[in-house]
């Protein structure tokens, strides 16, 4: 038989543990997660009504103007409860919210989660179908550029990336409009028609906004993708999976894509707040009444309810979305399982 | 299924050829490769020693199809198994790699893949390569992980690069470069930068897989004891030219080219020879008289001459630490890094620390310098209590520059951004008193004595060689007059020309200035070469102190034992090979 191995370091026996442990891990680290999304989800809250708070403004002016006599003013706040302790106010919105009811607007008294869940649909739409083009075509372009490194496609498209990046969306949507919509006339300019209404109507009203909404996202994508799968194909180990005889396709889907992935997708993370952000200003230009829109005119009239309804929204949604990506990160990198 | 239908009369059939191979880069239109024939028999071990830069790892790169862009063979011919590699496509290379041909490297953590399990990765080659089953494939892999001698293969399939161990991480590599049973295996730089200990693991299994499954090598090594020890043919590389080549046993004892003489010289001054693990005569030498040889090879142990005008017991000490205890860490994360550690060094006295990386060396330097929390025992520096300064104190005591420090890699302690003169004098200027002229004095004296050319006062760090790079560091540790040196592996980034040069140099200024040093290094030659006494660090502890005469010659713990057993020396056997496995065995029931 063949002696022990003299691996003085060796650690200890642990084959029984080794299940539990992983497992282990794997809680751990999704609760390390967990652990920095409540007091991210509570200061952004709180932040958010804050700032409502600070802004001075008041249901009363919105509703009796100019005229307003002091008691008809303290009358109209003390029924929305806003002469009480600021603590008071903020802990009994961040219940409410916690219920999913965002209070009620100051300008038409209607219920503000209602209106975002209506609204939400189209920016989520816009945004998501905006998501899903810069992911394709930023990992396309990304995965290209790595192929083709420093041959004339990766120049090409690292000019194109660098061009399309420093374009504002509006200047694309609008160029995008008078060309498909004006020009060509194949696509609709402007509105939005829900998706029960036919898969091929709904896209062809959203893809506009989208197209325009993802170019930075998808330039991002691409440059990141390119540098880290160039910097992982430079790896030991792809020279020893070489010399072990695996093919070329192999070596990239399974040695070098996994390890070069983690840039593109944690700029992922940072780039989903630019496409809610940006959507605001794409539904003006397509005529779209979402969450954008709705931000912009509450935020204009003063109706600090439904600003704050938007801002919560957008916190949730913005912390959750990088709550999956680094989820995604900690399975495809285990040796970066670090926190967040 | 490598073809293993070979008859008896295939024993002496070259399996790899390489004739006058030339390797060119095309981007610089220069040749990095001027010329290499070699024939490697079915169970043949061939070795190519060199230092970095010689051509050698481009030369494997070159018979494994996977030189760097811009760069090709440029002449001759490579043949595997009787077939010229030149015109192979792409596929017929995937092919051949693996199943004929395969090989480990330098740094085996990076060679595998970081984000997934090393037993998925001996697994998919088996999978893809021999269209076995997921089940068939773990099985064969876990038998593979036990083939190489790693302890509970199961436990290390789960495992993940970092979770592993260098030695370890070594084994998974070749376990998966002989998972489809290729005849040639190269191993480059396979063992370097592993503890002596540990490579002496890789290079006995290396060995063994050569006889039981009949393995044919090629060993390159920039140390000339490790290819000594496995090959029966050695080519040495300089520049891109081979200098020398033939059979082992005579380039050990007559070489020819300058260069060879120096690799053998280093190890006859700062090596060990022979064992001191079990009785074991030395290879019988006969030198051809014409050949001017230094010395009789293989030489016995050089460890400098007793010092008799050491100082008196009495002295006080330089350095006094007491039940010196670290960790690092706490709750069931805590790490004991250091325990229970005591030495004394006297005025002008050298102690060398040796051990594997993880045994403390560095931490018990650290915690000496104040750079690391003590939790238990004391440091006392010429009579000072030091262990628990306060951060002012502290400064204090580091601007009188009582204790100097010489890191591992001169290249990173040294400010690229000033010149290795403004670096010197900086001990000397943040303790002020000193004029311009006086400072620039004492740097010039400083360079004198470091045997420095004054001509590289006024260049940077990097315009120097490493060795130059190291005297510039020791030249500024110097500057401040200090009572204690540490030097923190001075030599380990070196190569073997600067190594011996560098410590020449210690021993010099040893017998001309008034300094003790501690002197911390991995590899016991070095320490061998310089030490009065050693002390010897396993596991967070001092296991043996003593002379080094003693140290050396009769080691009394068991990894001590292993340790100059492991050493690898010009000339060592299969005996060496038993006592190291036994010795092994003792360690893990201790």
């Amino acid at each position: 038989m063949s002696a022990p191995p003299p691996a003085l370091t060796a650690p200890p026996s642990a084959r029984r543990g080794v299940v539990a442990h992983r497992i282990g891990r794997a809680v751990a680290s999704t609760a390390r997660l967990l652990a920095i999304f409540v007091p991210v989800f509570l200061l952004g809250t709180f932040l958010t009504y804050l700032l409502g708070h600070l802004s001075g403004r008041s249901p009363a002016y919105l509703q009796l103007g100019d005229a307003a006599s002091p008691q008809a003013v303290a009358a109209i706040e003390h029924k929305w409860g806003l002469d009480r302790p600021f603590l008071v106010q903020y802990g009994d919105w961040l219940g409410s919210v916690l219920h999913g009811d965002l209070g009620t607007s100051w300008y038409n008294g209607l219920s503000v989660a209602h209106a975002l869940g209506q609204r939400a649909a189209i920016t989520l739409s816009a945004a998501g179908v905006a998501l899903v083009l810069g992911i394709v075509f930023g990992f396309l372009f990304g995965a290209l550029a790595a192929h083709f490194h420093t041959r004339w496609p990766d120049r090409a498209i690292t000019t194109f990336t660098t061009a399309i990046s420093v374009l504002p969306p509006f200047i694309v949507g609008i160029g995008l409009a008078a060309v498909f919509a004006v020009g060509l006339q194949i696509l609709p300019a402007a509105g939005y028609v829900p998706i029960q209404a036919g898969l091929g109507p709904w896209l062809s009203h959203l893809i506009l906004p989208a197209i325009a909404l993802s170019f930075d996202t998808a330039a991002d994508v691409a440059r990141q993708l390119r540098n880290g799968l160039v910097s992982a194909y430079r790896g030991n180990y792809v020279t020893g999976a070489i010399v072990r005889g695996l093919g070329p396709r192999r070596i990239f889907f399974v040695h070098v894509l996994r390890n070069g992935i983690a840039p593109a997708l944690a700029v992922l993370g940072l780039k989903f707040p630019n496409l809610l952000g940006g959507a605001v200003i794409i539904e003006a230009i397509f005529g779209l009444s979402g969450y954008g829109v709705y931000a912009s005119q509450a935020a204009v009239r003063g109706d600090v309810p439904a600003v704050q309804g938007v801002l919560v929204v957008s916190v949730i949604l913005v912390v959750v979305f990088n709550l999956l990506v680094n989820i995604v990160l900690n399975r495809v990198t285990p040796d970066a399982d670090r926190g967040v | 299924m490598a073809p293993s239908a070979h008859g008896p009369a295939d024993r002496d059939a070259a399996v790899l050829t390489l004739t006058d191979v030339r390797i060119h880069n095309d981007a610089a239109d220069t040749e990095l490769v001027h010329g290499v024939s070699l024939r490697l028999v079915r169970g043949g071990v061939v070795g190519i020693v060199g230092e970095s830069g010689s051509g050698k790892s481009l030369t494997c790169k070159a018979v494994l199809g996977v030189l760097p862009q811009h760069v090709e063979v440029s002449g001759g011919s490579i043949e595997l198994l009787g077939r010229d590699v030149a015109g192979l496509s792409r596929q017929e290379w995937t092919a051949l790699r693996g199943n004929s041909i395969s090989a480990v490297f330098q740094d085996p953590a990076s060679y595998l893949n970081p984000s997934i399990r090393v037993g998925k990765q001996v697994q998919e080659v088996l999978r893809i390569k021999q269209g076995l089953s997921r089940a068939a494939a773990k099985q064969r892999a876990i038998e593979l992980l036990d083939a190489v001698h790693l302890r509970d293969p199961d436990y290390v399939y789960e495992q993940y690069v970092h979770e592993l161990s260098g030695g370890m991480l070594q084994r998974v590599l070749i376990a998966i470069a002989i998972s489809l049973e290729p005849e040639v295996l190269i191993a480059d730089e396979a063992t370097t930068a592993l503890d002596t200990t540990v490579q002496a693991g890789i290079l006995d299994l290396l060995v063994e897989l050569k006889d039981r499954i009949g393995l044919s090598l090629v060993v390159v090594s920039h140390d000339l004891a490790v290819v000594a020890q496995l090959c029966d043919e050695v080519l040495v590389m300089r520049d891109g030219h081979v200098v020398e080549q033939g059979a082992t046993s005579e380039i050990l004892h007559a070489p020819q080219h300058e260069y060879t003489r120096l690799l053998v010289a280093e190890h006859e001054q700062y090596g060990l020879s022979g064992s001191a693990t079990g009785p074991h005569p030395p290879v019988p030498v006969s030198v051809p008289a014409s050949v001017p040889v230094p010395a009789s090879v293989p030489v016995s142990v050089s460890v400098p001459e007793p010092r008799s005008s050491t100082v008196p017991e009495s002295a006080e000490p330089v350095l006094r630490v007491d039940g010196l205890g670290v960790h690092f860490g706490r709750g069931r994360g805590r790490k004991q890094a250091l325990e229970d550690a005591s030495l004394v060094i006297r005025p002008g006295e050298t102690v060398g620390v040796i051990g594997e990386s993880g045994a403390g060396k560095s931490t018990l330097a650290r915690a000496v310098l104040g750079l690391v929390r003590v939790s238990a025992g004391s440091v006392h520096v010429a009579g000072r209590d030091i262990t628990h300064l306060s951060g002012r104190d502290r400064r204090a005591f580091g601007r009188d520059g009582v204790v100097q420090y010489v890191f591992q890699d001169p290249l990173r302690s040294l400010d690229p951004e000033h010149t290795v003169a403004t670096s010197v004098a900086e001990p000397l200027r943040i303790r002020g008193g000193l004029d311009r002229a006086a400072i620039d004095d004492a740097v010039r004296r400083q360079f004198r004595a470091v045997r420095l050319d004054e001509s590289l006062l006024d260049r940077f760090p990097g315009e120097l060689s490493g060795g130059q790079r190291q005297r510039v560091a020791i030249a500024r540790a110097l500057i401040s007059s200090p009572r204690l040196l540490i030097l923190d592996e001075p030599v380990s980034a070196l190569d073997s020309a600067n190594r011996v040069a560098i410590l020449e140099l210690l021993r010099e200024l040893r017998s001309t200035i008034d300094v003790a040093m501690l002197f911390i290094s991995h590899d016991l030659g070095s320490v061998a070469g310089i030490s009065d006494r050693t002390i010897v660090l396993y596991r967070s502890r001092i296991v043996e102190a003593g002379d080094t005469s003693r140290i050396v010659t009769a080691p009394a713990h068991p990894y001590t034992r292993l340790l100059v057993g492991s050493a690898p020396t010009l000339s060592s056997g299969p005996t060496d090979r038993v006592q190291r496995e036994r010795l092994r065995a003792g360690l893990f029931v201790s």
